[in-house]
């Protein structure tokens, strides 16, 4: 069963563990630059501090590997995750313009792309994350799990409903 | 290679706008980072006698040995300074702070920042890397903390850069103010900061930082995410404070911290009206989220929201302050803490003051005419919002208060001085220490002046009337924590809150362990070796091992429990130097005759004070657990050497600040 990195993006509060684990598996090192996936912070002090984790989605139709000039990218039929071949690579970054979610970009080392590869199906990131922002899914159980997280709030309403009848 | 730190210090002299690096100090490995690596740069880099407002005067910014390796719970960052706030003595002054700067300060390749000098122009430091500028502040200079955060992220054009800045209070050199980073903040650190016109620090690292054992790194965090999910589980969300719940307002309302005023009530908590306040908390109404440090696992900060007022979070050591004021108006207190956030000041030491003010108000010794016509009626939220702006602006009486409570005592008289309890000028902490005896011991003796940090609050168990949850701590776990304590101190009476014996060995245990925490850049309310003894309260696990597994696996620092258990001591021996070497004397370690002399007037804890033999009694069992002259409470040369600190014995010996040679021979 193909399965995905599901972000709630309402339950991330932005503690990066994620960034920590994913460049350390990656590269041996904690260096957040180099992390496949990055929480974007959107902070205003005194007013806002919202947090979205962003990530390849391994889109169905992946304009990355439509677009890449050397057929440096390809899906893994193990995972379903977008590869990138880095001898195939040429870095010239035209996956990353036409991404519609920033998923693939430059390493600043290696200077080729890199991206998300959900850790040959075991993504680390998820693993640390306690309070499950980040969960790894089946893909046909993708919609449910949100769709009932977000429902919770409504079915609070409905148990008050109940009880005021 | 360099494991776990980043093995190089940032110099900057604000005078000359000259920066530079230095290789890692090695003689300050010995106190991991953090606090204790800060305190090894403020005692090079200071001399005896050396004021707040010196321009060699050090500001030491450092992030925690840990901070940055990715080891969940491991985010703190310090600032150490030549405190101004305790204005008759001086010398160190700390806080340690979670958030994201610390461990960007690794990723842009440094474990310190040490600022000297004083800028002409008030101005910013933008570390971006290895490329670091002394940038022009004018633009931001006067704005609170929460828009020049925003807008120097603007101005260097990275939202990821980190910012830990001062606000007017810092500007105008009030005692009371501090850095801010996130809402994170409790001790007076900002003056020393707003005296070298260094407005904010702004970090941005896109570098590695190297871990000894990636593996293992790894395999800890899995297993603490499994721990933290497990504590849950088990005892709800409620700890530390979780949605809909405030477990510090809940504690007043249980515990037998609370006191009310300036030490003039305890029985107040109980009318029905005040209970309502608290209990029906404005959370429920209020709560956003929680949110927190870097890699936490347990966000411990609830973002409120006041409608009209913005964001803020309680900052949890001055959740205590509202009773102080006799507040029930919560959504006012929290607008005022908001308020002050923004303005960069410590809400306990502003909080403590109006307390202050407010009973001389009600006692007729004051009216608002001598408070340029402010009402210090209990409870009036206005006298702690305009407070807290006239000592950041100093105008009127603020004007004197931003020198300290004391130089306002001196000006409103007898009555006003005789009421003002502090400690070396700061005030203190809102613990009832006529009934926690251990907890008046640590405000004392600890380097800094009171804290957090140098107490046995978290080895203390309320085993009545307060086991409902005093702090955090389990009732059912009780007895498993005397059982603990027979173990490490020879008997329960070393955690029961009201008694003395014991106290001194588990102060020493707690301060240690603190320190370790602290130095290594540990969370000290998430993850604290030497924590609460209860076996399974928190998230579990309160032996050393846990810490020195992490430093083993990210810096391959290999030592065992017992031998890191040694680095907290020689940090607080460090500490104990500076102190000592400016001016710090066995006679200055007591509370003020107050707490000896007047029973809590109601409440469980009525009808008990200090009682002066028995704390001398403490103190003497103290410095002796400790290897200090009981005499003078100064330092032993062959205590420090074998600590590994025979330079710094040598240092003291110069000053004549080291215990006596009879005394060593006792030894």
């Amino acid at each position: 069963m193909e399965k995905v990195l599901q972000v709630d993006m309402e339950k991330c509060t932005g503690c990066r563990t994620c960034e920590a684990a994913c460049s350390l598996r990656n590269t041996g090192r904690v260096h957040p630059a180099r992390s496949r996936i990055k929480v974007i912070g959107y902070e205003e002090r005194g007013k806002y501090h919202n947090y979205i984790p962003m990530v390849c989605q391994q889109c169905s139709t992946p304009l990355c590997m439509e677009a890449c000039p050397t057929n440096a990218i390809s899906r893994s039929p193990d995972t379903g995750a977008m590869l990138v071949d880095e001898k195939a690579c040429v870095g010239c970054r035209v996956c990353n313009m036409v991404c519609p979610v920033g998923g693939v970009s430059i390493d600043p080392v290696t200077r080729v792309a890199f991206k998300c590869d959900l850790c040959g199906g075991d993504p680390e990131c998820v693993k640390y994350c306690y309070n499950e922002a980040l969960t790894y899914v089946a893909k046909d159980r993708l919609d449910v799990s949100l769709k009932r997280a977000r429902s919770a709030k409504l079915s609070e309403l409905f148990a008050l409903m109940e009880s005021l009848r | 290679m360099v494991y776990g730190w980043a093995g190089k210090t940032l110099q900057v002299d604000l005078s000359t706008g000259k920066t530079s690096t230095a290789p890692w100090d090695r003689d300050g490995q010995r106190f991991l980072g953090g606090r204790g690596g800060n305190a090894w740069l403020f005692w090079k880099h200071t001399r005896v006698g050396m004021g707040p407002y010196d321009p060699d005067a050090p500001v030491v910014f450092g992030s925690g040995a840990l901070a940055g390796t990715g080891l969940i719970g491991a985010s703190r960052m310090e600032v150490t300074v030549v405190s101004a706030a305790k204005t008759e003595t001086h010398s160190i002054g700390n806080v340690g702070m979670g958030g994201h700067w610390a461990p960007e300060l690794k990723y842009a390749g440094y474990d310190n920042i040490v600022v000297k000098g004083r800028a002409e122009k008030p101005v910013y430091l933008y570390v971006n890397n290895d490329e670091v500028e002394v940038r022009d502040a004018s633009g931001v200079w006067g704005k609170g903390t929460f828009e020049t955060e925003t807008l120097l992220r603007e101005e260097v054009g990275d939202e990821d850069a980190q910012v830990a800045s001062i606000g007017p209070a810092g500007e105008n050199l009030a005692v009371q103010a501090t850095v801010e980073h996130g809402y994170r903040s409790g001790t007076p650190v900002g003056s020393p900061v707003g005296y070298k016109r260094l407005k904010a620090v702004v970090v941005r690292g896109t570098g590695p930082v190297n871990v000894h054992d990636p593996d293992a790194v790894l395999e800890l965090n899995r297993q603490l995410v499994k721990t933290v999910k497990d504590t849950k589980k088990r005892m709800g969300e409620a700890i530390p404070r979780g949605e809909g719940k405030d477990a510090y307002l809940q504690g007043f309302l249980v515990g037998d911290a609370g006191v009310v005023g300036n030490y003039e009530s305890h029985a107040w908590r109980d009318r029905p009206d005040v209970k309502k306040a608290y209990e029906d908390n404005y959370i429920e109404e209020y709560f956003v989220k929680n949110v927190g440090c870097f890699g936490c696992p347990f966000p411990c900060q609830p973002l409120y929201e006041v409608p009209g007022e913005g964001v803020s979070v309680w900052r949890c050591y001055p959740t205590y302050w509202p009773w102080k004021l006799w507040m029930t108006d919560l959504a006012s207190a929290f607008k005022a803490t908001r308020m002050m956030s923004d303005l960069g000041m410590d809400n306990k030491e502003v909080a403590t003051a109006v307390s202050w003010l407010m009973q001389l108000y009600n006692e007729g010794h004051l009216d608002s005419r001598d408070l340029d016509g402010v009402s210090f009626e209990r409870g009036n939220p206005e006298a702690l919002s305009e407070t807290a702006r006239k000592i950041a602006y100093r105008e009127g009486f603020g004007d004197a208060l931003a020198d300290g409570p004391l130089a306002l005592a001196k000006k409103l008289g007898k009555k006003a001085e005789d009421t003002l309890y502090h400690n070396q000028g700061l005030t203190l902490r809102t613990f009832e220490f006529r009934a926690e005896p251990g907890t008046a011991l640590g405000e004392v003796i600890s380097a800094r002046g009171n804290s957090l940090r140098a107490t046995t609050y978290h080895v203390v168990l309320w085993d009545k009337p307060a086991s409902e949850g005093y702090a955090g701590v389990d009732p059912r776990e009780r007895d498993a924590s005397y059982e603990w304590s027979r173990k490490m101190f020879g008997t329960e009476k070393a955690i029961m809150a009201t008694e003395y014996e014991g106290k001194p060995a588990a102060l020493i245990y707690e301060m240690n362990g603190a320190a370790v925490a602290d130095s290594l850049g540990y969370c000290t309310t998430m993850i604290r070796p030497g924590r609460t003894g209860a076996p399974g309260s928190q998230f579990g696990d309160t032996s050393y091992q846990f810490a020195s597994d992490r430093l083993k696996a990210a810096t391959g620092v290999d030592v065992d429990e017992a031998t890191l258990f040694t680095y907290g001591e020689r940090v607080c021996n460090l500490e104990r130097a500076i102190v000592v070497r400016d001016g710090r004397t066995r006679t200055m370690e007591t509370l003020p005759d107050f707490f000896f002399k007047t029973p809590i007037p109601d409440g469980a804890q009525a009808g008990r004070v200090l009682d002066r033999g028995l704390f001398e009694k403490m103190k003497d069992e103290y410095y002796a657990l400790r290897g200090w002259d009981p005499e003078t409470g100064m330092q032993r040369e062959p205590t420090l050497s074998k600590l590994g600190l025979a330079d710094v014995a040598k240092e003291l010996r110069k000053m004549k600040k080291l215990a006596p040679e009879r005394a060593e021979k006792e030894a």
